[in-house]
């Protein structure tokens, strides 16, 4: 299948001279922006904000389906990084410790809102706007996204995080177990259950013409 | 006839079909309807998820989340500032004691010249020290020249560790 891996290598040490106070201006990896920030330069951590931010609402939004909630899970999810950033030993891909937390994170506040606000979703699911406001408005696009946000309005929270990490993320099924705490088989099993929703949606409004 | 099921289409989709496989299941579709049908969706469905797109976060997220971290950060280091004062003070003060007892103290001359008596022997009375500490007399009993001189070590040790290290971190 067609599927890019965009956090390949992402925290390969570079054999870099000594750093200047910050690191403005270059384009440095994820563990050499980690470690400035724990050297103090704080300001530095908004290079990773920049980096993770888009990816992170996506997954955040996508499980959440309210933009105000995802916007202060998102807030959270970056503060907690921050606070644990010393217990990062970089074994595992900055990105991947990252994913974990939002996941988590927003798994939490799932919980807080407890039952009564999911069901609500759910009745609404398909009016649920999560579209990229900034994204191409191209009428066929449009359609495609009309369609993927009402697609995702119907999956649970497990299913929109399998599905944005491994279409947007380009995660392995392994790297997505790793940041939901399960094994393969159940990612593979939210994934396939994802797409068997997405198909039947697709045929209850017969839309396979349109798309293709 | 046998019709392929849905996790079937999924491993097409996954790539996780042997060659044969394959083969087999583009003769079957070829005849079967139902499943070119079901694959033909499954295909639409991956298509449609390929293209799924990054949301763009509020442009302010940035700013919000420096000015929660940033505060405590400031606090930390203003607490560190605050701590290596007070011990360089307390070690300026000490080194000042034990440098006023060394070079005056003693009513007693003993000779010799400065610090060192005759012998070549550091020259230390504790008697200006005992004025010092006259109130705390219990006290002043048990301080004697060689525990004064060791602690004023120590710390002199720890206020020039805590200086290098806050050099390094700058």
């Amino acid at each position: 299948m067609i599927k890019t891996n965009n956090l390949e290598n992402k925290n390969s040490v570079s054999e870099t001279p000594q750093r200047t106070r910050t690191l403005s201006g270059r384009k440095p990896d994820d563990l050499e922006v980690i470690r400035s920030v724990r050297e103090g330069n704080t300001s530095d951590f908004s290079i990773l904000m920049d980096r993770y931010k888009n990816k992170a609402f996506s997954l955040i939004l996508r499980m959440l389906k309210n933009r105000m909630d995802a916007e202060e899970v998102l807030q959270d999810c970056f503060v907690k990084a921050w606070k644990n950033l010393d217990s990062f030993k970089g074994d595992s891909q900055f990105a991947t410790w990252f994913y974990r937390i939002v996941y988590n994170t927003t798994l939490t506040k799932l919980t807080g809102k407890k039952r009564e606000t999911e069901k609500e979703m759910l009745s609404i699911g398909e009016d649920v706007d999560i579209r990229d406001e900034h994204a191409d408005t191209s009428a066929a696009t449009l359609e495609r996204n009309r369609l993927l946000g009402a697609l995702i309005a119907m999956l649970t929270p497990n299913q929109a995080a399998v599905v944005n990490l491994f279409y947007l993320d380009g995660l392995s099924c392994e790297e997505i177990a790793g940041i939901l705490d399960t094994n393969v088989g159940n990612v593979k099993t939210l994934l396939h259950r994802s797409r068997a929703t997405l198909k039947n949606l697709i045929q209850k409004k017969n839309l396979h013409e349109e798309l293709r | 006839m046998k019709h392929y099921d849905e996790e079937f289409f999924n491993k097409m989709l996954d790539d996780e079909i042997t060659a044969e496989e394959k083969e087999l299941f583009f003769v079957h579709i070829k005849e079967c309807t139902a499943c070119r049908e079901q694959y033909r969706l499954f295909q639409s469905a991956h298509t449609l998820l390929l293209s799924l797109t990054e949301i763009t976060a509020p442009e302010e997220i940035n700013n919000l989340v420096l000015k929660k971290i940033m505060k405590p950060a400031a606090k930390k280091k203003n607490e560190k500032r605050f701590f290596i004062t007070v011990l360089s003070g307390l070690t300026v003060m000490l080194l000042a004691i034990f440098g006023i007892v060394a070079k005056f103290g003693g009513t007693e001359p003993k000779g010799g010249n400065g610090l060192f008596d005759n012998l070549g022997n550091f020259k230390f009375d504790t008697s200006i020290l005992n004025k010092i500490l006259s109130p705390f007399s219990s006290i002043s009993k048990l301080i004697s020249p060689d525990s004064v001189l060791l602690v004023t070590l120590l710390l002199s040790s720890i206020l020039v560790f805590f200086l290098i290290e806050r050099t390094k971190k700058n």
